[in-house]
């Protein structure tokens, strides 16, 4: 459930109109397949480690697997990436806002409140993160399947013909970005550590992948059939355009609160998420007792370098489309696998407490 | 120890917020809330520049005996000049007490002109401007827009109103145009197969009024059509009719068509109509096959009677004058070089392959293209009575 | 009926550590003296300058006429018991005594105790501070000369309000009893609705000078063991002089003293208690008060009225629904009209925002200062309807809702938007059924204002994820606040949001900690007609 929140909280505003940018009307057939590959591999891989190391998180079983400096060295890379990451998202918060409802506010103040409340969360610690997603979960469910429903009428199938017309190339290129969201997942292999009941975790995780697959899907299905898919490829949020062009009569309209609702309780869910993993990989890494202190300074980090002004939004969308998936893939995806070949090589396990 | 941290973030949290102000805030009535938006492109001085007129709330505040205070709205018309729409839409504010929110816009009227040579920058800037909705009804106007802004309506509280209306309803209703929005037209002219139309509106001078007391009005009839992203010319209302005809699925509709028959004049009440363009293939020839099916009633017989056995034939008779109609608009469609009707997009959409091979010179095979119209008119209701009426001579 | 009741009541003593014994008086023992000179003498100076405490003494008719006194608080005693049931007794019926039983100096006392006295209630002390504890309780001591046990009978006649319908707490249809200040009467109205003997009342005392009682009840077998231990434990960590309310124990017991929502629960109905016993909470009755404290508390029986369980289930399931509605308007209205006036004036239909302009024209105030007046102006109007006596207070809503609000706005103050709003906000917080509940939502109604005016709904919005944390990292005796919510337990939502008929509770909450799962067999209820399917 957290992660069905933390992937979901993202793409269902960007990833229609990435995908539909390359693969124009077969974009909705995009999030359903290599990036569900890529998700569940990573959570695959992130679940063998974590038996082999039922109480170790991801920066203290490098150490154990690589040795001290090695190890040391993925867990600060780890940390950068979770840094980066968490900055993105703060960005992609702002720059959301005030593109939409707040379009005077300065970045820097919505990045401090969402810091703020995030970092209070994530102060809390996992417990606590977890519930408020438990509790937020069925709200962000019931108001994206209201929004599906409110513009299926609005939707002409007909826009989504051609099937398939430039071929799968298309379809593979525009999965990369997709694909490192999904990847997302890694955050488990800091958390395993954490969950009671590690069992259900992996089924959970599957779960949740398709589950975020599927959402998805529809959510670029809708999109598509109301915008069609040259306009949907020109749409910087198409899930908020489509939440705008909801209209019955005189009196249901201008839904579109409700996505703000959605993303901003979602954003701010990831953001706790990220900032506790992050604290949790510093504060091991650098061999600290508790992870609170170390969620200070980077609080501070992640506000000055969400704020540095000079990104404008093409160049933030541009990261992310990008220059972003790559990099993500490798941390995601690519050092986990080389991790667990290590593991299996060295036959290194550890039951016990780090 | 921990609740005390909790106390100061909360602290900060305030104190950071108090200090800087509230930035997008902005009270209700310090916004001009526009609610028309016209644009067009005027020569000035030999200079091309574009002029933005905006219909605007005005909001008074009168307070009567009562004691409490009752507002009432009318609207005020500005108008602005600039080199680029923006700098226009600037021209506009200069003038205003408040802030101008575009975010009510329900029309936005298109100039002939503008249309014609920059329906691109338009486009442009209507998508772009985060205020305004991708349902704001379009329109182009016969003649520039800022006289249409000027005209006063006739039973709507306010200019913008009766046009928004006659946009988004009643005109489709009626058959006399169609209803385009804002995401539609731009999803129109960004598309590779199918051109625009844009509902017409034009100043009229009702008749009934007076010499003395004459004022304008504003009406919705007819469409423009485009070719690419270029206004190319018009359709007239029987035209019109017949793109309804073809291209649209409508249910609940008026659509009044005077039938002929046997030098007998009755009208066909049409309250349903959909359309199914099949693309046709033989050999190389590319044709199409239009379906067009409407159910209706008939109500003033004019003496024709409309029993059981009569009715095939009065049926035959609607059906050819609706297929008159339709053939006419295509024929016009080929002239203006402009598939507003949307074959060649089926033609991608259900045979791709056939598509890849016309798809640069794609106008030119529809305009070679053979399109048929098959007509099935359905009466389905003659009012009250049954047979007609034998009246003694 | 009261006096199976105490034979239940098992005295928690106070095991108290000698350093806490540095306020108060000292705890050593100081045994009665067998010469009643001396005892009288004691006592008299412990109750010196006490003009309520009345000592009697007398000569008993037995043997060799021995001297004895009895001492008593009359402000707390019912003198006609006193008359009827102990000096009736010991000096009349005294002569009367069964042939063969010879009244001896060494066996007068346990006569006494055990043929004479009509009272159900009685012990004997031999602890003069012991004694005077049970004077102050209200019991009457006897004292015999030669003997160092003194005879407690039990006499109290305090005058007590009559049990009436809780104020707080008003129904429709259910029972219209509420809790008084009588500590006893409270229980009986708790055992009255338990009449099982499952159903324990621990009895404990806090307050070094007030000397509360405080009874803990619980239904064992149902209650969580470790919960019960941990109240008790709470209990006795408790070291004031003072305990005049429940509200005293409930801040020295609760989780948090900071958290902005109740993390105990109080009631006056006596209803509610026994159905949250019987879904295995704990009720602490304190002395003088006629709130019940119940533990351990989340969130949702704050939103939960007695009454939901009297009406149909149907009904209840919709007023619950209701109720929600009105706990977001209470918080969130005022905040959202903020917001959505300063800020997001594309979020309402044209109509309606043009008629919101129309109605704010040349107003002084921005909307945000608007609401704000207007809602302090409200809680004013509540704190001063709540203080004055109930015909004053009457006035005083009239005056403030009616006359300021029409004059505020016809003078072109406010706008009457706010006054909509204010008073939609009002009437909404006024359906939360807990008082408590609706306190801490008035002051988050102000910060959630506040918030919306410097962010909007963002700042609406980031300020609910706050409360959502707050709350989701509450425990109340180590029950998760949002429970079962957050951790989500499915079978417990029958009693949430919607409530399923009684036939079909069939289990008791799980959160709480039950042992005893099962209420009740599920397949009861009339057999249902045949429904036109197969025959068998």
């Amino acid at each position: 459930m957290l992660l069905f929140i933390l992937v979901m909280a993202t793409v269902i505003l960007f990833v229609p109109g990435i995908t539909a940018a390359k693969a124009k009307q077969s974009a909705w057939l995009v999030p359903l397949f290599l990036p569900v590959l890529t998700g569940f591999a990573t959570l695959w891989t992130a679940w063998k480690l974590g038996q082999r190391f039922p109480q170790h998180t991801l920066a203290q079983y490098s150490v154990v697997l690589l040795g001290k400096a090695a190890g040391k060295l993925v867990g600060g890379a780890y940390i950068l990436f979770f840094l980066v990451f968490n900055v993105l998202v703060i960005r992609e918060f702002s720059q959301f806002l005030t593109l939409t409802v707040l379009s005077k506010t300065p970045h820097y103040i919505l990045n401090i409140a969402i810091v703020l409340v995030g970092g209070y969360a994530a102060a809390k610690g996992i417990e606590v993160i977890a519930r408020m997603t438990q509790f937020v979960l069925p709200f962000f469910v019931a108001g994206t399947l209201f929004i599906f429903v409110l513009a299926i009428p609005a939707m002409e199938p007909g826009k989504l013909l051609p099937l398939l017309e430039g071929g799968v190339l298309p379809i593979i290129r525009s999965s990369v970005t997709p694909a490192s969201w999904y990847g997302e997942v890694i955050v488990l292999a800091m958390l395993l550590p954490a969950v009671n009941k590690p069992r259900e975790a992996k089924s959970r995780g599957y779960l949740a992948i398709l589950a975020v697959a599927g959402f998805l899907s529809v959510d670029t299905l809708i999109t598509l059939g109301i915008f069609g898919p040259e306009f949907t490829g020109y749409l910087q949020f198409p899930f908020w355009n489509v939440a705008k062009y909801i209209e019955y009569g005189n009196y249901l309209q201008r839904v579109e609160s409700v996505v703000a609702v959605l993303w901003i309780t979602g954003m701010t869910i990831k953001v706790a998420l990220v900032s506790y993993v992050l604290a949790l990989a510093t504060a091991q890494v650098l061999g600290l007792t508790a992870y609170r202190p170390a969620l200070y300074p980077l609080a501070l980090v992640q506000i000055l370098a969400a704020s540095y002004p000079l990104i404008s939004m093409g160049e933030l969308g541009e990261i992310l489309g990008q220059y972003w998936p790559p990099y993500a893939l490798i941390f995601e995806l690519v050092l986990p696998l080389l991790l667990l070949l290590v593991a299996l090589i060295r036959g290194k396990r550890r039951e016990g407490p780090p | 120890m921990k609740r005390r941290r909790a106390l100061e973030s909360c602290l900060s949290i305030c104190l950071i917020l108090f200090a800087t102000g509230c930035w997008s805030g902005r009270e209700v009535q310090d916004l001009a809330i526009i609610t028309s938006v016209g644009i067009d492109r005027i020569s000035e001085d030999g200079i091309d520049q574009w002029q933005v007129s905006a219909r605007m709330i005005q909001s008074t505040i009168t307070t009567g005996g009562g004691g409490a205070p009752s507002g009432s709205s009318q609207e005020v018309l500005m108008q602005g000049k600039g080199i680029t729409i923006e700098d226009a839409v600037g021209d506009v504010a200069k003038r205003l007490p408040r802030q101008p929110f575009y975010a009510h816009a329900s029309t936005a009227i298109v100039g002939e002109k503008a249309a014609r040579e920059k329906t691109e920058d338009v486009l442009e800037v209507l998508t772009r401007f985060v205020e305004m909705r991708f349902r704001v009804n379009l329109l182009v106007a016969r003649g520039d827009a800022f006289s249409i802004l000027q005209t006063e309506p006739e039973m709507a509280k306010t200019n913008s109103k009766e046009s928004k209306s006659m946009a988004a309803d009643t005109a489709k209703l009626a058959g006399l145009s169609g209803s385009v929005n804002l995401s539609e037209f731009a999803q129109w002219l960004l598309s590779p197969d199918r051109d625009a139309v844009l509902p017409e509106i034009k100043v009229i001078r009702p008749q009934e009024k007076s010499e003395a007391s004459v004022s304008k009005t504003q009406v919705v009839e007819g469409l423009g059509v485009f070719r690419g992203a270029r206004l190319v010319g018009w359709l007239n209302r029987q035209e019109t009719q017949g793109y309804l005809f073809l291209t649209q699925k409508l249910s609940g509709v008026e659509i009044r068509l005077p039938v002929t028959k046997g030098g007998r004049c009755f009208t066909y009440f049409i309250h349903k109509t959909k359309s199914r363009i099949e693309p046709q293939l033989t050999g190389d020839k590319l044709a199409y096959l239009i379906r067009i099916e409407t159910a209706g009633a008939i109500i003033d017989s004019n003496g024709l009677d409309l029993t059981a056995e009569t009715m095939p034939e009065v049926e035959a008779d609607c059906a050819g004058s609706i297929r008159e109609l339709a053939l006419r608009t295509i024929r016009q469609a080929k002239e203006y070089n402009s598939d507003f009707l949307g074959c060649s997009e089926k033609l991608h959409r259900s045979e791709p392959a056939v598509w890849r091979e016309i798809a640069p010179h794609w106008r030119e095979s529809f305009r070679a293209a053979d399109i048929e119209v098959e007509v099935t008119a359905k009466v389905l209701n003659t009012g009250k009575l049954g047979r007609k009426m034998e009246l003694k001579q | 009926m009261f006096n199976k009741m105490f034979n239940k009541i098992l005295t928690l003593r106070e095991k108290k550590d000698s350093s806490q014994n540095s306020q108060g008086q000292p705890k050593e023992e100081r045994p009665l003296s067998s010469h009643i000179e001396d005892n009288l003498l004691a006592l008299r100076q412990v109750f010196d300058l006490c003009a309520d405490i009345t000592f009697r003494e007398l000569r008993l008719n037995a043997g060799n006429s021995p001297r004895a006194f009895i001492v008593f608080s009359d402000s707390l005693c019912d003198p006609t018991q006193i008359n009827e049931s102990i000096l009736k007794p010991i000096m009349q019926e005294i002569t009367a005594l069964p042939a063969g039983l010879q009244l001896t100096q060494a066996n007068l006392q346990q006569v006494i105790l055990e043929r004479l006295l009509n009272v159900g209630k009685a012990q004997t002390s031999t602890d003069i501070l012991q004694l005077v504890h049970f004077v102050l309780e209200g019991q009457l001591a006897l004292v015999i000369d030669g003997s160092s046990a003194a005879i407690i009978a039990g006499v109290q006649g305090m005058k007590q309000r009559a049990v009436d319908e809780p104020t707080t707490e008003p129904n429709v249809r259910g029972p219209r009893d509420g809790f008084v200040e009588n500590l006893s009467t409270n229980l009986s109205l708790i055992r009255r609705r338990i009449r099982s003997s499952r159903l324990k009342i621990e009895t404990a005392e806090a307050g070094a000078l007030t000397r509360t009682k405080i009874a803990v009840c619980y239904i064992q077998g149902i209650a969580n063991d470790k919960i019960v231990a941990e109240v008790k434990q709470r209990l006795r960590r408790i070291n004031t002089d003072s305990v005049l309310a429940s509200g005293y124990i409930e801040e020295f017991i609760a989780d948090q003293s900071f958290s902005l929502f109740p993390l105990i629960q109080y009631t006056e109905r006596p209803d509610r208690t026994a159905g949250s016993l019987l879904e295995g909470r704990i009720a602490l009755v304190v002395d003088n008060t006629p709130s019940v404290l119940l533990v351990p508390c989340t969130f949702l029986p704050l939103m939960q009225a007695s009454e939901d369980y009297s009406n149909a289930a149907t009904f209840a399931t919709f007023i619950r629904a209701l109720r929600f509605i009105a706990l977001n308007i209470a918080l969130l209205l005022p905040a959202l009209t903020v917001a959505v006036l300063s800020f997001h004036q594309d979020f309402l239909p044209t109509q309606l925002i043009e008629t919101l302009s129309n109605t704010r024209q040349d107003l002084p105030l921005p909307i945000f200062v608007e609401i704000i007046l207007m809602e302090f102006l409200f809680e004013l109007l509540q704190e001063a309807g709540a203080r004055l006596p109930q015909t004053i207070g009457q006035a005083v809503s009239t005056v403030g809702g009616l006359v300021i609000g029409q004059s505020a706005v016809s003078a072109g103050f406010i706008s009457p938007v706010t006054v909509i709003v204010v008073a939609l906000t009002a009437i909404a917080s006024f359906t939360l059924p807990s008082y408590a509940a609706e306190n801490s939502i008035r002051i988050l109604r102000f910060a959630m204002i506040i918030l919306a005016a410097v962010l909007g709904s963002v700042g609406i919005i980031l300020g609910l994820m706050v409360i959502l944390a707050h709350l989701c990292s509450l425990r109340s005796f180590g029950i998760p606040y949002l429970s079962p919510f957050a951790p989500l337990s499915l079978r417990d939502l029958k009693d949430s949001f919607i409530r399923v008929p009684w036939p079909l509770m069939k289990t008791r909450p799980r959160f709480f900690g039950a042992k005893e799962p099962i209420r009740q067999d599920p397949r009861q209820g009339p057999a249902q007609p045949d429904k036109g399917g197969k025959r068998p």
